[in-house]
Protein backbone atom coordinates (compact mmCIF):
# COMPACT_ATOMS: atom_id res chain seq x y z
CA UNK A 1 0.00 0.00 0.00
CA UNK A 2 0.98 3.33 -0.16
CA UNK A 3 1.14 6.54 2.48
CA UNK A 4 1.11 9.73 0.58
CA UNK A 5 1.19 10.86 -3.29
CA UNK A 6 5.30 10.43 -3.47
CA UNK A 7 4.69 6.36 -2.57
CA UNK A 8 2.16 5.88 -5.32
CA UNK A 9 4.23 7.91 -7.69
CA UNK A 10 7.12 5.60 -7.11
CA UNK A 11 5.03 1.82 -7.06
CA UNK A 12 3.69 3.50 -10.94
CA UNK A 13 7.34 4.03 -11.32
CA UNK A 14 8.45 0.22 -10.59
CA UNK A 15 5.23 -1.35 -12.19
CA UNK A 16 6.33 -3.12 -15.48
CA UNK A 17 3.12 -1.22 -18.49
CA UNK A 18 3.91 -2.67 -21.70
CA UNK A 19 3.18 0.47 -23.61
CA UNK A 20 5.40 -0.40 -26.61
CA UNK A 21 3.83 1.43 -29.63
CA UNK A 22 2.69 -1.34 -32.51
CA UNK A 23 4.74 0.50 -35.28
CA UNK A 24 2.32 -0.56 -38.24
CA UNK A 25 -0.56 0.69 -36.47
CA UNK A 26 1.24 4.17 -36.00
CA UNK A 27 2.08 4.37 -40.07
CA UNK A 28 -1.52 3.36 -40.36
CA UNK A 29 -3.29 5.96 -38.06
CA UNK A 30 -1.06 8.53 -39.84
CA UNK A 31 -2.12 7.80 -43.28
CA UNK A 32 -6.11 7.88 -42.05
CA UNK A 33 -5.58 11.20 -40.33
CA UNK A 34 -4.08 13.10 -43.34
CA UNK A 35 -6.42 11.54 -45.36
CA UNK A 36 -9.30 12.73 -42.98
CA UNK A 37 -7.34 16.07 -42.59
CA UNK A 38 -7.39 16.69 -46.38
CA UNK A 39 -11.06 15.44 -46.66
CA UNK A 40 -12.17 17.89 -44.10
CA UNK A 41 -10.43 20.75 -46.27
CA UNK A 42 -12.56 19.77 -49.14
CA UNK A 43 -15.98 19.47 -47.60
CA UNK A 44 -17.76 19.55 -43.94
CA UNK A 45 -16.29 16.49 -41.73
CA UNK A 46 -17.94 13.50 -41.51
CA UNK A 47 -18.33 10.36 -39.02
CA UNK A 48 -19.88 7.08 -39.91
CA UNK A 49 -22.74 6.52 -37.41
CA UNK A 50 -23.29 2.83 -36.41
CA UNK A 51 -26.87 2.44 -36.33
CA UNK A 52 -26.66 -1.10 -34.51
CA UNK A 53 -25.62 0.50 -31.36
CA UNK A 54 -29.29 2.02 -30.83
CA UNK A 55 -30.86 0.87 -28.11
CA UNK A 56 -32.44 -2.20 -28.25
CA UNK A 57 -35.64 -3.29 -25.86
CA UNK A 58 -38.67 -4.72 -26.19
CA UNK A 59 -41.66 -3.50 -25.99
CA UNK A 60 -44.60 -6.35 -24.39
CA UNK A 61 -47.17 -4.07 -22.96
CA UNK A 62 -50.52 -5.16 -25.05
CA UNK A 63 -51.89 -1.54 -24.01
CA UNK A 64 -48.09 0.06 -25.48
CA UNK A 65 -48.96 -1.74 -28.93
CA UNK A 66 -52.24 -0.30 -28.58
CA UNK A 67 -50.95 2.93 -29.05
CA UNK A 68 -47.21 2.38 -30.42
CA UNK A 69 -49.07 4.32 -33.67
CA UNK A 70 -50.07 7.41 -32.00
CA UNK A 71 -46.98 7.28 -29.44
CA UNK A 72 -43.94 7.45 -32.14
CA UNK A 73 -45.55 9.99 -34.37
CA UNK A 74 -46.39 12.28 -31.12
CA UNK A 75 -42.84 11.42 -30.13
CA UNK A 76 -41.47 12.29 -33.27
CA UNK A 77 -43.46 15.67 -33.68
CA UNK A 78 -42.61 16.84 -30.12
CA UNK A 79 -38.97 15.25 -30.34
CA UNK A 80 -38.62 17.95 -33.63
CA UNK A 81 -40.71 20.22 -31.60
CA UNK A 82 -38.41 20.59 -28.70
CA UNK A 83 -35.44 20.47 -30.55
CA UNK A 84 -37.07 23.11 -32.69
CA UNK A 85 -37.92 25.39 -29.24
CA UNK A 86 -34.28 24.79 -28.19
CA UNK A 87 -31.93 25.99 -30.65
CA UNK A 88 -31.18 29.30 -28.89
CA UNK A 89 -27.82 28.92 -27.56
CA UNK A 90 -25.26 30.35 -28.34
CA UNK A 91 -22.62 32.56 -27.28
CA UNK A 92 -19.90 34.30 -28.35
CA UNK A 93 -17.40 31.76 -26.62
CA UNK A 94 -17.86 29.41 -28.22
CA UNK A 95 -19.48 30.73 -31.81
CA UNK A 96 -18.11 27.67 -33.89
CA UNK A 97 -21.07 25.12 -32.13
CA UNK A 98 -23.24 27.71 -33.86
CA UNK A 99 -21.52 27.93 -37.44
CA UNK A 100 -22.06 24.07 -36.89
CA UNK A 101 -25.13 24.49 -36.37
CA UNK A 102 -25.90 26.79 -39.38
CA UNK A 103 -23.76 24.98 -41.66
CA UNK A 104 -24.75 21.45 -41.00
CA UNK A 105 -26.10 19.23 -43.53
CA UNK A 106 -26.93 16.17 -41.24
CA UNK A 107 -27.30 15.96 -37.32
CA UNK A 108 -28.16 12.96 -34.95
CA UNK A 109 -28.42 13.83 -30.91
CA UNK A 110 -30.39 11.34 -28.36
CA UNK A 111 -33.84 12.34 -26.77
CA UNK A 112 -33.42 11.34 -23.64
CA UNK A 113 -36.84 11.47 -21.57
CA UNK A 114 -37.78 8.31 -19.79
CA UNK A 115 -37.36 6.69 -22.93
CA UNK A 116 -34.32 6.94 -25.61
CA UNK A 117 -35.00 8.42 -28.99
CA UNK A 118 -32.54 8.55 -31.30
CA UNK A 119 -32.73 11.14 -33.94
CA UNK A 120 -30.88 11.62 -37.56
CA UNK A 121 -31.72 14.39 -40.16
CA UNK A 122 -30.68 15.18 -43.20
CA UNK A 123 -31.23 17.92 -45.42
CA UNK A 124 -33.23 19.25 -46.95
CA UNK A 125 -35.70 17.61 -45.00
CA UNK A 126 -35.30 13.96 -43.83
CA UNK A 127 -35.73 12.62 -40.56
CA UNK A 128 -35.48 9.29 -39.00
CA UNK A 129 -36.24 8.45 -35.44
CA UNK A 130 -35.82 5.03 -33.59
CA UNK A 131 -37.42 4.38 -30.60
CA UNK A 132 -36.93 1.10 -28.18
CA UNK A 133 -38.00 -1.82 -30.05
CA UNK A 134 -36.85 -0.98 -33.15
CA UNK A 135 -40.09 1.24 -33.88
CA UNK A 136 -38.85 3.24 -36.70
CA UNK A 137 -40.48 6.59 -38.25
CA UNK A 138 -39.11 7.57 -41.47
CA UNK A 139 -40.51 11.55 -42.85
CA UNK A 140 -39.60 13.07 -45.41
CA UNK A 141 -41.02 17.21 -44.87
CA UNK A 142 -40.00 17.78 -48.53
CA UNK A 143 -42.89 15.59 -49.62
CA UNK A 144 -44.89 15.75 -46.03
CA UNK A 145 -44.75 11.90 -46.26
CA UNK A 146 -43.60 9.43 -43.34
CA UNK A 147 -43.45 6.06 -42.64
CA UNK A 148 -43.22 3.86 -39.76
CA UNK A 149 -42.55 0.46 -38.96
CA UNK A 150 -44.08 -1.94 -35.83
CA UNK A 151 -42.23 -4.62 -36.02
CA UNK A 152 -43.60 -6.17 -33.12
CA UNK A 153 -46.49 -6.79 -35.69
CA UNK A 154 -45.15 -6.89 -38.87
CA UNK A 155 -46.94 -3.50 -40.09
CA UNK A 156 -46.16 -0.14 -41.37
CA UNK A 157 -48.56 2.89 -41.45
CA UNK A 158 -48.06 5.36 -43.71
CA UNK A 159 -48.50 9.12 -42.67
CA UNK A 160 -49.95 12.09 -44.83
CA UNK A 161 -48.83 15.40 -42.89
CA UNK A 162 -51.25 17.34 -44.16
CA UNK A 163 -52.00 21.13 -43.38
CA UNK A 164 -47.99 21.73 -43.12
CA UNK A 165 -45.68 23.36 -45.81
CA UNK A 166 -44.11 21.79 -48.10
CA UNK A 167 -41.58 24.07 -48.30
CA UNK A 168 -38.76 22.96 -45.42
CA UNK A 169 -37.60 26.12 -44.59
CA UNK A 170 -40.76 27.18 -43.50
CA UNK A 171 -42.50 24.07 -41.56
CA UNK A 172 -42.08 24.24 -37.94
CA UNK A 173 -40.59 21.02 -37.30
CA UNK A 174 -37.57 21.11 -39.50
CA UNK A 175 -34.74 21.79 -36.87
CA UNK A 176 -31.63 21.70 -39.40
CA UNK A 177 -33.77 25.13 -41.08
CA UNK A 178 -34.32 26.67 -37.54
CA UNK A 179 -31.09 26.03 -36.26
CA UNK A 180 -29.81 28.21 -39.59
CA UNK A 181 -31.24 31.07 -38.06
CA UNK A 182 -29.97 31.31 -34.66
CA UNK A 183 -29.51 34.35 -32.80
CA UNK A 184 -25.90 34.37 -31.93
CA UNK A 185 -26.46 35.27 -28.08
CA UNK A 186 -27.08 33.44 -24.83
CA UNK A 187 -29.16 35.06 -22.41
CA UNK A 188 -26.74 33.60 -18.94
CA UNK A 189 -23.47 32.02 -18.44
CA UNK A 190 -23.48 29.65 -15.76
CA UNK A 191 -19.84 28.52 -15.74
CA UNK A 192 -17.98 25.00 -15.41
CA UNK A 193 -19.72 22.10 -14.51
CA UNK A 194 -19.03 18.21 -13.98
CA UNK A 195 -21.77 16.11 -15.97
CA UNK A 196 -21.29 12.52 -16.37
CA UNK A 197 -17.27 12.74 -15.94
CA UNK A 198 -16.58 15.38 -18.07
CA UNK A 199 -16.28 19.46 -17.38
CA UNK A 200 -18.55 21.15 -19.06
CA UNK A 201 -19.24 24.83 -19.96
CA UNK A 202 -23.40 25.77 -19.78
CA UNK A 203 -25.11 28.38 -21.38
CA UNK A 204 -28.79 29.71 -20.77
CA UNK A 205 -31.61 30.97 -22.78
CA UNK A 206 -35.22 32.05 -22.29
CA UNK A 207 -37.44 32.36 -24.28
CA UNK A 208 -40.89 32.83 -23.22
CA UNK A 209 -42.47 29.56 -21.31
CA UNK A 210 -38.68 27.47 -22.80
CA UNK A 211 -35.50 27.31 -20.97
CA UNK A 212 -32.90 25.97 -22.54
CA UNK A 213 -29.28 25.07 -20.74
CA UNK A 214 -27.06 24.33 -23.18
CA UNK A 215 -23.64 22.33 -22.47
CA UNK A 216 -20.31 22.73 -24.30
CA UNK A 217 -17.41 20.82 -23.61
CA UNK A 218 -14.89 23.90 -23.85
CA UNK A 219 -11.72 21.73 -24.47
CA UNK A 220 -13.11 20.22 -27.68
CA UNK A 221 -15.85 22.38 -28.28
CA UNK A 222 -18.40 19.86 -28.98
CA UNK A 223 -21.73 20.35 -28.03
CA UNK A 224 -22.62 17.83 -24.98
CA UNK A 225 -26.06 18.09 -23.87
CA UNK A 226 -29.00 20.16 -24.15
CA UNK A 227 -31.91 20.39 -21.34
CA UNK A 228 -35.05 22.05 -22.25
CA UNK A 229 -37.72 22.92 -19.23
CA UNK A 230 -41.01 23.86 -20.16
CA UNK A 231 -42.51 26.63 -17.88
CA UNK A 232 -46.05 25.83 -18.32
CA UNK A 233 -45.67 21.84 -19.05
CA UNK A 234 -44.07 20.23 -16.18
CA UNK A 235 -42.58 17.25 -16.76
CA UNK A 236 -42.32 17.81 -20.29
CA UNK A 237 -38.39 18.34 -19.87
CA UNK A 238 -36.49 16.31 -21.98
CA UNK A 239 -32.30 15.75 -22.12
CA UNK A 240 -31.06 16.02 -25.83
CA UNK A 241 -27.45 14.52 -26.00
CA UNK A 242 -24.52 12.45 -28.24
CA UNK A 243 -24.99 15.40 -30.88
CA UNK A 244 -22.63 14.80 -34.16
CA UNK A 245 -22.72 17.20 -37.23
CA UNK A 246 -21.89 16.03 -41.07
CA UNK A 247 -22.20 12.35 -39.88
CA UNK A 248 -22.36 10.03 -43.32
CA UNK A 249 -26.32 9.13 -43.51
CA UNK A 250 -27.01 7.16 -46.37
CA UNK A 251 -30.21 7.88 -48.24
CA UNK A 252 -31.54 4.18 -47.59
CA UNK A 253 -31.93 5.16 -44.00
CA UNK A 254 -34.52 7.77 -44.88
CA UNK A 255 -36.45 5.92 -47.75
CA UNK A 256 -40.43 5.78 -47.22
CA UNK A 257 -40.15 2.14 -48.84
CA UNK A 258 -41.72 -0.54 -46.08
CA UNK A 259 -39.68 -3.80 -45.33
CA UNK A 260 -40.86 -6.90 -46.79
CA UNK A 261 -43.38 -8.77 -45.59
CA UNK A 262 -44.89 -5.43 -43.35
CA UNK A 263 -48.96 -5.02 -43.81
CA UNK A 264 -49.83 -1.72 -44.18
CA UNK A 265 -51.91 1.18 -41.71
CA UNK A 266 -52.93 4.70 -42.78
CA UNK A 267 -52.83 7.16 -40.11
CA UNK A 268 -54.06 10.59 -41.19
CA UNK A 269 -51.46 12.95 -38.99
CA UNK A 270 -53.97 15.89 -39.12
CA UNK A 271 -52.00 18.26 -36.85
CA UNK A 272 -54.35 20.96 -37.73
CA UNK A 273 -57.82 19.98 -36.35
CA UNK A 274 -57.64 18.78 -32.73
CA UNK A 275 -59.56 20.08 -30.65
CA UNK A 276 -60.42 20.04 -26.35
CA UNK A 277 -62.49 17.67 -27.81
CA UNK A 278 -60.25 14.96 -28.85
CA UNK A 279 -58.66 15.80 -25.74
CA UNK A 280 -61.42 14.75 -23.40
CA UNK A 281 -61.98 11.55 -25.91
CA UNK A 282 -58.67 10.60 -25.09
CA UNK A 283 -59.08 10.80 -21.40
CA UNK A 284 -61.70 8.69 -21.68
CA UNK A 285 -60.64 6.09 -23.47
CA UNK A 286 -57.81 5.96 -20.81
CA UNK A 287 -60.45 5.30 -18.57
CA UNK A 288 -61.97 2.93 -20.18
CA UNK A 289 -59.10 0.79 -20.22
CA UNK A 290 -58.54 0.79 -16.92
CA UNK A 291 -59.70 -1.32 -14.36
CA UNK A 292 -60.45 0.99 -12.01
CA UNK A 293 -62.30 3.61 -14.71
CA UNK A 294 -58.69 5.79 -13.75
CA UNK A 295 -57.24 8.68 -16.23
CA UNK A 296 -53.85 8.77 -17.21
CA UNK A 297 -51.29 9.22 -14.25
CA UNK A 298 -49.48 11.51 -17.10
CA UNK A 299 -50.17 13.55 -20.22
CA UNK A 300 -46.35 13.66 -21.50
CA UNK A 301 -46.03 11.43 -24.10
CA UNK A 302 -42.69 10.45 -23.96
CA UNK A 303 -43.40 8.37 -20.53
CA UNK A 304 -46.12 6.88 -22.16
CA UNK A 305 -44.26 3.77 -23.59
CA UNK A 306 -42.93 3.32 -19.80
CA UNK A 307 -46.63 3.84 -17.70
CA UNK A 308 -48.34 1.82 -20.11
CA UNK A 309 -45.87 -1.36 -19.63
CA UNK A 310 -45.69 -0.39 -16.07
CA UNK A 311 -49.38 -0.30 -15.77
CA UNK A 312 -49.45 -3.73 -17.84
CA UNK A 313 -47.29 -5.61 -15.36
CA UNK A 314 -49.06 -4.22 -12.45
CA UNK A 315 -52.24 -5.57 -14.06
CA UNK A 316 -53.85 -2.32 -14.00
CA UNK A 317 -55.61 -2.41 -17.72
CA UNK A 318 -58.97 -4.08 -18.50
CA UNK A 319 -58.51 -8.03 -19.71
CA UNK A 320 -61.21 -7.82 -22.76
CA UNK A 321 -59.86 -8.39 -26.48
CA UNK A 322 -60.23 -5.76 -29.16
CA UNK A 323 -60.58 -5.60 -32.22
CA UNK A 324 -57.54 -4.13 -35.22
CA UNK A 325 -59.74 -1.65 -36.17
CA UNK A 326 -60.50 -1.22 -32.51
CA UNK A 327 -57.22 -0.69 -31.87
CA UNK A 328 -56.21 1.88 -34.57
CA UNK A 329 -59.56 4.06 -33.49
CA UNK A 330 -57.84 3.98 -29.93
CA UNK A 331 -54.29 4.89 -31.64
CA UNK A 332 -56.17 8.01 -33.17
CA UNK A 333 -57.82 9.07 -30.47
CA UNK A 334 -54.96 9.00 -28.24
CA UNK A 335 -52.69 10.74 -30.55
CA UNK A 336 -55.80 13.44 -31.40
CA UNK A 337 -55.47 13.96 -27.88
CA UNK A 338 -51.72 14.41 -27.02
CA UNK A 339 -51.44 16.67 -30.27
CA UNK A 340 -54.25 18.99 -28.81
CA UNK A 341 -51.67 19.70 -26.11
CA UNK A 342 -48.79 20.26 -28.77
CA UNK A 343 -50.60 22.67 -30.35
CA UNK A 344 -51.25 24.75 -26.80
CA UNK A 345 -49.80 27.96 -26.98
CA UNK A 346 -47.11 29.41 -24.90
CA UNK A 347 -48.48 31.13 -22.07
CA UNK A 348 -52.08 29.08 -22.16
CA UNK A 349 -50.31 27.83 -18.44
CA UNK A 350 -51.82 24.27 -18.81
CA UNK A 351 -52.00 22.11 -15.82
CA UNK A 352 -52.85 18.00 -15.68
CA UNK A 353 -53.98 16.42 -12.18
CA UNK A 354 -55.86 13.50 -13.63
CA UNK A 355 -53.65 10.90 -11.65
CA UNK A 356 -55.35 8.46 -9.53
CA UNK A 357 -59.09 10.23 -10.68
CA UNK A 358 -61.55 8.18 -11.15
CA UNK A 359 -63.88 8.76 -14.70
CA UNK A 360 -66.81 10.51 -13.04
CA UNK A 361 -65.84 12.25 -10.40
CA UNK A 362 -67.69 15.51 -11.22
CA UNK A 363 -65.94 17.63 -8.23
CA UNK A 364 -62.57 16.92 -9.39
CA UNK A 365 -60.70 19.30 -11.80
CA UNK A 366 -58.42 17.10 -13.69
CA UNK A 367 -57.04 19.42 -16.38
CA UNK A 368 -57.05 23.42 -16.86
CA UNK A 369 -55.63 25.86 -19.49
CA UNK A 370 -56.17 29.61 -20.46
CA UNK A 371 -57.03 29.92 -23.89
CA UNK A 372 -55.47 33.37 -25.88
CA UNK A 373 -56.74 36.46 -24.45
CA UNK A 374 -59.21 34.70 -22.25
CA UNK A 375 -59.41 36.02 -18.58
CA UNK A 376 -60.29 32.74 -17.43
CA UNK A 377 -59.05 29.30 -17.46
CA UNK A 378 -61.15 26.50 -19.23
CA UNK A 379 -61.60 23.44 -16.59
CA UNK A 380 -62.20 19.82 -17.29
CA UNK A 381 -63.54 17.75 -14.60
CA UNK A 382 -63.42 14.22 -13.62
CA UNK A 383 -66.90 13.51 -15.56
CA UNK A 384 -65.47 15.43 -18.39
CA UNK A 385 -67.60 18.46 -17.89
CA UNK A 386 -66.11 21.65 -18.64
CA UNK A 387 -66.23 25.24 -17.05
CA UNK A 388 -64.70 28.53 -17.21
CA UNK A 389 -62.80 29.15 -14.18
CA UNK A 390 -61.44 32.46 -12.91
CA UNK A 391 -57.62 32.23 -11.81
CA UNK A 392 -58.44 32.52 -8.38
CA UNK A 393 -60.34 29.60 -7.57
CA UNK A 394 -58.00 27.01 -9.52
CA UNK A 395 -56.49 24.32 -7.94
CA UNK A 396 -53.21 25.21 -5.90
CA UNK B 1 22.48 29.68 -24.99
CA UNK B 2 20.72 26.36 -24.01
CA UNK B 3 18.05 28.61 -22.98
CA UNK B 4 17.93 30.30 -26.46
CA UNK B 5 17.49 27.49 -28.08
CA UNK B 6 15.22 26.32 -25.88
CA UNK B 7 13.38 29.01 -26.92
CA UNK B 8 13.78 28.68 -29.94
CA UNK B 9 12.21 25.28 -30.65
CA UNK B 10 9.67 25.98 -28.68
CA UNK B 11 8.54 28.84 -30.76
CA UNK B 12 8.77 26.43 -33.80
CA UNK B 13 6.64 24.40 -32.18
CA UNK B 14 3.96 26.89 -31.25
CA UNK B 15 4.15 27.83 -35.14
CA UNK B 16 3.69 24.08 -36.14
CA UNK B 17 0.22 24.61 -34.32
CA UNK B 18 -0.36 27.12 -36.37
CA UNK B 19 0.47 25.94 -39.88
CA UNK B 20 -1.19 22.44 -38.96
CA UNK B 21 -5.02 24.32 -39.44
CA UNK B 22 -3.88 24.14 -43.11
CA UNK B 23 -0.98 21.91 -43.61
CA UNK B 24 -1.15 18.56 -43.48
CA UNK B 25 3.34 18.14 -43.09
CA UNK B 26 2.58 20.41 -40.02
CA UNK B 27 -0.04 17.92 -38.67
CA UNK B 28 1.90 14.94 -39.64
CA UNK B 29 4.63 16.33 -37.70
CA UNK B 30 2.62 16.80 -34.33
CA UNK B 31 1.08 13.60 -35.07
CA UNK B 32 4.70 12.01 -35.23
CA UNK B 33 5.76 14.04 -32.23
CA UNK B 34 2.72 13.17 -29.53
CA UNK B 35 1.16 9.88 -31.14
CA UNK B 36 3.35 7.84 -28.46
CA UNK B 37 2.32 10.23 -25.69
CA UNK B 38 -1.62 9.65 -26.20
CA UNK B 39 -1.02 6.13 -27.09
CA UNK B 40 0.90 5.77 -23.62
CA UNK B 41 -2.31 7.43 -21.54
CA UNK B 42 -4.57 4.96 -23.32
CA UNK B 43 -2.95 2.14 -22.15
CA UNK B 44 -3.28 3.87 -18.46
CA UNK B 45 -6.94 4.57 -18.84
CA UNK B 46 -7.68 1.51 -20.49
CA UNK B 47 -5.12 -1.68 -19.56
CA UNK B 48 -5.25 -3.03 -22.89
CA UNK B 49 -3.38 -2.01 -26.09
CA UNK B 50 -5.89 -3.00 -28.57
CA UNK B 51 -8.54 -0.76 -26.84
CA UNK B 52 -6.20 1.69 -26.97
CA UNK B 53 -5.05 1.62 -30.13
CA UNK B 54 -8.70 2.32 -31.15
CA UNK B 55 -9.52 4.75 -28.91
CA UNK B 56 -5.96 6.85 -30.09
CA UNK B 57 -6.91 6.51 -33.79
CA UNK B 58 -10.41 8.04 -32.44
CA UNK B 59 -8.60 11.32 -30.84
CA UNK B 60 -6.13 11.81 -33.58
CA UNK B 61 -9.21 11.66 -36.76
CA UNK B 62 -11.05 13.68 -34.28
CA UNK B 63 -7.57 16.18 -34.22
CA UNK B 64 -7.53 15.68 -37.83
CA UNK B 65 -11.75 16.46 -38.15
CA UNK B 66 -11.27 19.65 -35.45
CA UNK B 67 -7.55 21.21 -35.99
CA UNK B 68 -8.99 23.93 -38.48
CA UNK B 69 -11.24 25.15 -35.71
CA UNK B 70 -8.73 24.99 -33.04
CA UNK B 71 -8.25 28.24 -31.14
CA UNK B 72 -5.01 27.38 -29.05
CA UNK B 73 -1.45 28.65 -30.12
CA UNK B 74 0.82 26.88 -28.92
CA UNK B 75 1.98 23.22 -28.33
CA UNK B 76 1.00 23.40 -24.52
CA UNK B 77 -2.48 24.61 -25.91
CA UNK B 78 -2.31 21.75 -28.28
CA UNK B 79 -1.18 19.36 -25.83
CA UNK B 80 -3.49 19.75 -23.78
CA UNK B 81 -6.31 19.70 -26.47
CA UNK B 82 -5.25 16.28 -27.41
CA UNK B 83 -5.11 14.85 -23.56
CA UNK B 84 -8.46 16.16 -23.37
CA UNK B 85 -9.97 14.52 -25.60
CA UNK B 86 -8.47 11.22 -25.31
CA UNK B 87 -9.94 11.71 -21.59
CA UNK B 88 -13.14 12.14 -22.80
CA UNK B 89 -12.43 9.40 -25.38
CA UNK B 90 -11.31 6.86 -22.65
CA UNK B 91 -13.84 7.37 -20.43
CA UNK B 92 -17.05 7.57 -23.05
CA UNK B 93 -14.99 3.77 -23.78
CA UNK B 94 -15.12 2.84 -20.00
CA UNK B 95 -18.72 4.41 -19.11
CA UNK B 96 -20.25 1.69 -20.95
CA UNK B 97 -20.56 -0.88 -18.14
CA UNK B 98 -19.69 -3.89 -20.03
CA UNK B 99 -16.94 -2.69 -21.46
CA UNK B 100 -15.40 -1.80 -17.70
CA UNK B 101 -16.77 -5.08 -16.90
CA UNK B 102 -14.68 -6.84 -19.38
CA UNK B 103 -11.67 -4.79 -18.77
CA UNK B 104 -11.67 -5.46 -14.84
CA UNK B 105 -12.07 -9.35 -16.07
CA UNK B 106 -8.97 -8.95 -18.40
CA UNK B 107 -7.46 -7.16 -14.84
CA UNK B 108 -8.62 -10.12 -13.06
CA UNK B 109 -7.59 -13.08 -15.44
CA UNK B 110 -3.70 -11.32 -15.06
CA UNK B 111 -3.31 -11.50 -11.48
CA UNK B 112 -3.53 -15.25 -11.37
CA UNK B 113 -0.32 -17.42 -12.02
CA UNK B 114 0.31 -19.52 -14.75
CA UNK B 115 -0.46 -22.76 -12.60
CA UNK B 116 -4.22 -21.04 -12.51
CA UNK B 117 -3.98 -19.81 -9.00
CA UNK B 118 -4.24 -16.67 -7.32
CA UNK B 119 -0.84 -14.61 -7.16
CA UNK B 120 -1.45 -13.51 -3.43
CA UNK B 121 1.75 -11.33 -2.74
CA UNK B 122 1.38 -8.38 -1.53
CA UNK B 123 3.26 -6.72 -3.84
CA UNK B 124 1.45 -4.55 -5.78
CA UNK B 125 1.28 -4.75 -9.91
CA UNK B 126 -0.44 -3.08 -12.53
CA UNK B 127 -3.58 -5.03 -12.65
CA UNK B 128 -4.43 -4.40 -8.81
CA UNK B 129 -3.78 -0.83 -9.14
CA UNK B 130 -5.60 -0.55 -12.65
CA UNK B 131 -8.80 -2.44 -10.91
CA UNK B 132 -8.76 -0.02 -7.90
CA UNK B 133 -8.61 3.12 -10.29
CA UNK B 134 -11.36 1.70 -12.44
CA UNK B 135 -13.45 1.87 -9.26
CA UNK B 136 -12.95 5.34 -8.92
CA UNK B 137 -14.77 8.20 -10.48
CA UNK B 138 -14.24 8.38 -14.28
CA UNK B 139 -12.97 12.14 -13.84
CA UNK B 140 -10.83 11.04 -10.69
CA UNK B 141 -9.24 8.03 -12.74
CA UNK B 142 -8.85 10.57 -15.67
CA UNK B 143 -6.86 12.98 -12.56
CA UNK B 144 -5.04 9.96 -11.28
CA UNK B 145 -3.76 8.93 -15.08
CA UNK B 146 -2.66 12.61 -15.63
CA UNK B 147 -0.70 12.81 -12.53
CA UNK B 148 0.81 9.59 -11.95
CA UNK B 149 1.10 7.92 -15.39
CA UNK B 150 1.71 11.32 -17.51
CA UNK B 151 4.02 12.91 -14.47
CA UNK B 152 1.83 15.97 -15.30
CA UNK B 153 2.17 19.28 -12.83
CA UNK B 154 -1.03 20.30 -11.27
CA UNK B 155 -1.53 23.38 -13.54
CA UNK B 156 -1.42 20.94 -16.42
CA UNK B 157 -4.20 19.08 -15.47
CA UNK B 158 -6.16 21.64 -14.26
CA UNK B 159 -6.10 23.33 -17.70
CA UNK B 160 -6.97 19.65 -19.47
CA UNK B 161 -9.86 19.43 -16.86
CA UNK B 162 -10.76 23.17 -17.24
CA UNK B 163 -10.97 23.31 -13.56
CA UNK B 164 -8.90 25.35 -10.74
CA UNK B 165 -5.64 24.13 -9.65
CA UNK B 166 -6.56 24.28 -6.29
CA UNK B 167 -9.33 22.03 -7.43
CA UNK B 168 -7.49 19.13 -8.69
CA UNK B 169 -4.64 19.35 -5.62
CA UNK B 170 -7.92 18.89 -2.93
CA UNK B 171 -9.72 16.45 -5.06
CA UNK B 172 -6.36 15.14 -5.29
CA UNK B 173 -5.97 14.12 -1.48
CA UNK B 174 -9.65 12.90 -1.21
CA UNK B 175 -8.73 10.58 -4.42
CA UNK B 176 -5.72 9.06 -2.68
CA UNK B 177 -7.66 8.12 0.40
CA UNK B 178 -10.44 6.05 -2.02
CA UNK B 179 -7.97 4.62 -4.05
CA UNK B 180 -5.95 3.12 -0.45
CA UNK B 181 -9.29 1.48 0.18
CA UNK B 182 -9.98 0.54 -3.29
CA UNK B 183 -6.28 -1.49 -3.03
CA UNK B 184 -6.87 -2.76 0.21
CA UNK B 185 -10.69 -4.44 -1.17
CA UNK B 186 -8.80 -5.89 -4.07
CA UNK B 187 -6.44 -7.21 -2.17
CA UNK B 188 -8.55 -8.66 0.88
CA UNK B 189 -10.29 -9.86 -2.26
CA UNK B 190 -7.85 -12.03 -3.43
CA UNK B 191 -6.34 -13.55 0.50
Amino acid sequence: MFKDESELKKIVNRLKIDTEPNPKHRQELRREVLSVFNEAGQRPATRIIDFKTIRRKIMKSPVTKIAAAAVIIIAVLIGLNYFGDSVNITSTAYAEIVERLHNALTMTYTSNGTTAIEIAFKKPGYMRTTMPGDYVTVIDWTQGKGISTLPTRNQYIEMEMSNLPNDPAQQQFNVIEKLRTLPERADEELGTREIDGRVLQGFRVTEEDVINTVWIDPQTRDLVRVETEFINAPGMNVVMTDFQFDVELDDSLFSLTPPDGYTRVEVQADVSGVTEHDLIEYLRAWSSWTKDGTFPPTLNPMELQKVSMEMEQQGKFSDGQTSEQQRKRDAMTMYRGIMFLTKLPAGSNWRYAGENVKFGDAGTPIFWYKLEGSETYHVIYGDLSVKDVAPENLPK
Amino acid sequence: MVGAMAKLVERTEDDLVLKARTQAEALSRLYEMYYERIFRFCVHRLFDKEIAEDVTSTVFLEVARSIRLFKGRTVQDFQNWLYAIAANQANAYIRKTSRRKELLKEAAGLMKSADGSTDESSEMDWPRLYAAILKLKPLHQTIVTLRFFENLKYEQIAQILNVKEVNVRVTLHRILNELRNNLQSVFERQT
